[in-house]
């Protein structure tokens, strides 16, 4: 068996049926190993690799599980780069492959030669330049587990075009022990999922109901100044205490709450406590919009009550969220006196912007339920929330009121947009996005229903993304109905997925928000350059149509959120693809 | 305040290149790095001292933590850790001079390795503060070229990283 068999071999051992990615000079014998398993294995070929990585990341997502990834070397390995970080900053598995020339050659600028290992260094997790069997052998063999593990991400295995077509026989045995991976629900860290010793928190965080053994410390006041284990250890109780004592607490989910599938967890404990939940871009549809605890996004786009709530609370939770600069004011947290507890699986978000009064650096479904199951003692709380008696309040949506929307004809205001959609597509869908305003009016107005998805470039903002991540997420959930709102400027970046649309036959409907414009740079251009609009006027000559139908998609342009109704419904009922062309205005941002 | 942590990893081609990259990366000022394998075969220990706070301490050990080809990390204490680095310094020195030179090398405690009518090297093994002093004395005979290896260290006594309390993959 030569390297590109025993690859192919290994990803159908884990249970990997589907992979994306574009053939070229180097990967001619992992096509080749493809082209033989095409029964057990399932290969899109994109139309360019940046599609085929954010197909991969989609892919994950939509499934919960991992994403696989193939390129050859040179500009099919350099085309992955922006895939590999926006995988990396939203915390998706993804398995990328490339091939490199031959190992002889390595280091001589050959052709189509790139240090592609170099260059991602920074936005993977682990990578590996297989130059010979034995490396390909364990790159393989531990790949899947490093994704998966703790605080997932991508990783990168780059073999050179000789390790790939040779024979060897170690590749026997190591296939033999490759078996699917079980993530380890306690993963803090890297490879080997749990972060045993350090701080002495494992030990004393076991006993729980659940069987949760996460690292749980209290932080307050401490240095970690020693090796001598500055921190001490204490257990889930450390938690507990703190939600006893306070008053108004607040939750705040991430990507990390919706990576561990915690939304049942976090509702639960949001109950009990009385407490608002407020989500971050990549926390959205955690909980459904509907549920009258559930404020919504923070950030620059906050409503009233998310402001309210995180300016009078006493105690945030934060729940996989990382406090990036995007939620800039929970980052002055520290001085008010009040206080942090933070769930996190991965320890390194502990402390890295506010210091934690407590923390628990371990899966965050696992961590909360160990909290409810000793928070028996906190009686059921009313909501405290601002003045506001939250059952009372309304959707977000109902928050664009019907004075403000849109009047010019032929334009939908996005609310009905949203609206229109959700009525049309029925419940438990996909919704993916691409980069701009129509991104975070998304994440804030959509009105997401229990069993839907969420997909969105959060970390590295990537235009481009959504075409290829809804691709990888149709295809991972072919049962679901998967809407993609994308952006005029987006749409423009990567439209060459329509291809892939149309090769596949996947049923996704495209919703093109058109403004005109680059919204959201046009937006900080009225603001901070006094109105002088630099290169983000887009017009609206394109024909999206007739650029559909050179693909051999249908295209469609409505006028009216009943015309967009219509069509949504007409695709979902017959389950083919539609482009919607539907000019909006988004009114800032 | 300077930190020296040690970082136990394996000795595989590319993990120098992937501790550097998360420094520079993360903005963590490296003083003095210096890289060898240990009494474990497969294993490499990297010596880096760092100018940061705690915040940033905490940071560096577990942002570190997280690379799969990092195992232990530890913060060497600076009342409890031996230090040593080994400087050369190449320095103009004819007959006129020589001894001068060979004076101060004494008082200094280095030693001369290598004499050429025009030049002398001298080796200096400390914990870093000798080096600038030395440095310091030599510059205006002409100091032509020097090298240090960076700082390593242990802990006193039988203290050692396998007793660190970050303990990763
Ligand atoms: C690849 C990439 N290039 C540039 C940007 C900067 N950027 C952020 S939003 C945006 C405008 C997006 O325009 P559009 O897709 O039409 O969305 P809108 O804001 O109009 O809804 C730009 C240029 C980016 N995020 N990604
Ligand atoms: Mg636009």
């Amino acid at each position: 068996m030569n390297g590109a068999e025993f690859i192919v071999r290994a990803l159908i051992r884990q249970g990997q049926k589907t992979v994306f990615g574009y053939p070229g000079g180097t990967v001619l014998s992992l096509y080749d190993s493809l082209y033989r398993h095409r029964k057990e294995i399932r290969h899109v070929r994109t139309a360019h690799e940046q599609g085929a990585a954010h197909a991969a990341d989609g892919f994950a997502r939509a499934s919960a599980g991992i994403g696989v990834c193939f390129a050859t070397s040179g500009p099919g390995a350099t085309n992955l780069v922006t895939g590999i970080a926006n995988a990396f900053m939203d915390s998706v598995p993804v398995v990328f492959i490339t091939g490199n020339v031959e190992h002889a050659l390595i280091g001589t600028d050959s052709f189509q030669e790139v240090d592609i290992v170099g260059m991602t260094l920074g936005v993977t997790k682990h990578s590996w330049a297989a130059r010979s069997a034995a490396m390909l052998a364990d790159a393989m063999s531990r790949a899947f587990g490093i994704a998966l593990g703790g605080r997932k991400g991508p990783v990168l295995i780059d073999v050179a075009k000789d390790v790939l077509e040779g024979d060897d026989p170690v590749y026997g045995e190591a296939l033999e022990r490759i078996v699917p991976y079980v993530p380890d629900v306690i993963g803090a860290q890297g490879a080997r999922g749990a972060l045993d010793t350090p701080l002495g928190g494992r030990g004393e965080c076991g006993g729980l109901d659940t069987g949760v053994e996460a690292e749980a410390c209290v932080t307050a006041g401490q240095d970690v100044d020693a090796g001598s284990g500055g921190m001490a250890g204490q257990d889930v109780d450390g938690a507990v205490r703190l939600l006893e004592e306070a008053k108004r607490p607040l939750i705040i989910a991430g990507g990390g709450a919706v990576a561990s599938g915690a939304g049942g967890e976090i509702t639960k404990l949001a109950r009990k406590l009385g407490a608002p939940v407020c989500h971050t871009l990549m926390g959205t549809g955690l909980m459904p919009s509907g549920d009258p605890l559930n404020f919504g996004l923070l950030g620059q786009m906050a409503s009233a009550r998310v402001r309210a709530a995180s300016d009078e609370c006493d105690l945030l939770i934060v729940v996989g969220a990382r406090l990036s600069n995007k939620v800039a004011d929970l980052r002055e947290f520290g001085a008010s006196g009040r206080k942090l507890l933070q769930i996190d699986s991965d320890r390194a978000e502990i402390n890295k912007v506010v210091r934690a009064d407590v923390y628990i650096a371990g899966d965050a479904k696992a961590a909360l339920r160990g909290i409810l199951a000793r928070s028996g003692g906190i009686g059921e709380r009313k909501p405290w929330c601002c003045g506001v008696d939250v059952r009372e309040t309304p959707g977000e949506n109902d928050e664009i009121d019907a004075a403000t929307r849109t009047v010019k004809k032929g334009y939908v205001d996005p609310a009905d947009i949203f609206d229109a959609v959700r009525r049309a597509a029925g419940e438990g869908i996909t919704v993916a996005t691409d980069v701009g305003c129509h991104q975070l009016y998304t994440a804030r107005y959509f009105r997401f229903e229990p069993e839907d998805r969420f997909i969105t470039s959060g970390g590295l903002g990537t235009m481009g993304f959504g075409l290829g991540a809804a691709v990888g997420a149709q295809i991972a959930a072919p049962d679901r109905v998967t809407v993609l709102f994308t952006g005029d400027g987006s749409f423009l970046m990567n439209l060459n997925e329509l291809s892939t649309v149309r090769n596949e036959g996947l049923p996704l409907i495209v919703v093109v928000l058109r403004n005109g414009q680059l919204g959201m740079v046009h937006e900080m251009q009225r603001k901070l350059c006094g109105r002088r609009y630099s290169q983000t006027s887009l017009g609206m000559k394109l024909n999206i149509s007739a650029l559909c139908r050179a693909f051999g998609l249908r295209g469609a342009r409505v006028r009216s959120a009943a015309e967009l109704e219509a069509e949504v419904r007409k695709a979902v009922a017959a389950r083919e693809p539609v482009v919607i062309d539907v000019r909006t205005i988004l009114r800032g941002v | 305040m300077l930190k020296t942590i040690s970082i136990l990893v394996d000795n595989e081609a590319g993990v120098l290149a992937r501790v550097t990259n998360l420094f520079s990366r993360r903005g963590y000022n490296i003083d003095s790095l210096a890289v060898g394998t240990t009494d474990v075969p497969s294993q490499s220990r990297i010596t880096v001292r760092v100018d940061c706070d705690a915040r940033v301490l905490e940071q560096i050990i577990f942002q570190v933590g997280k690379l799969v080809c990092v195992h232990k990390v530890k913060v060497l204490e600076s009342d409890s850790q031996v230090s040593r680095e080994l400087t050369l310094i190449k320095v103009r020195a004819n007959a006129a001079v020589r001894g001068e030179i060979i004076q101060i090398a004494e008082v200094f405690r280095a030693r001369i390795i290598d004499l050429t009518p025009e030049a002398m090297t001298i080796e200096l093994t400390g914990d870093g503060g000798k080096t600038d002093a030395l440095l310091d004395m030599l510059r205006p005979y002409g100091v032509v070229e020097m090298a240090r290896t960076g700082i390593v260290a242990l802990d006193r006594g039988l203290a050692s990283i396998s007793d660190s309390p970050y303990i990763f993959n």
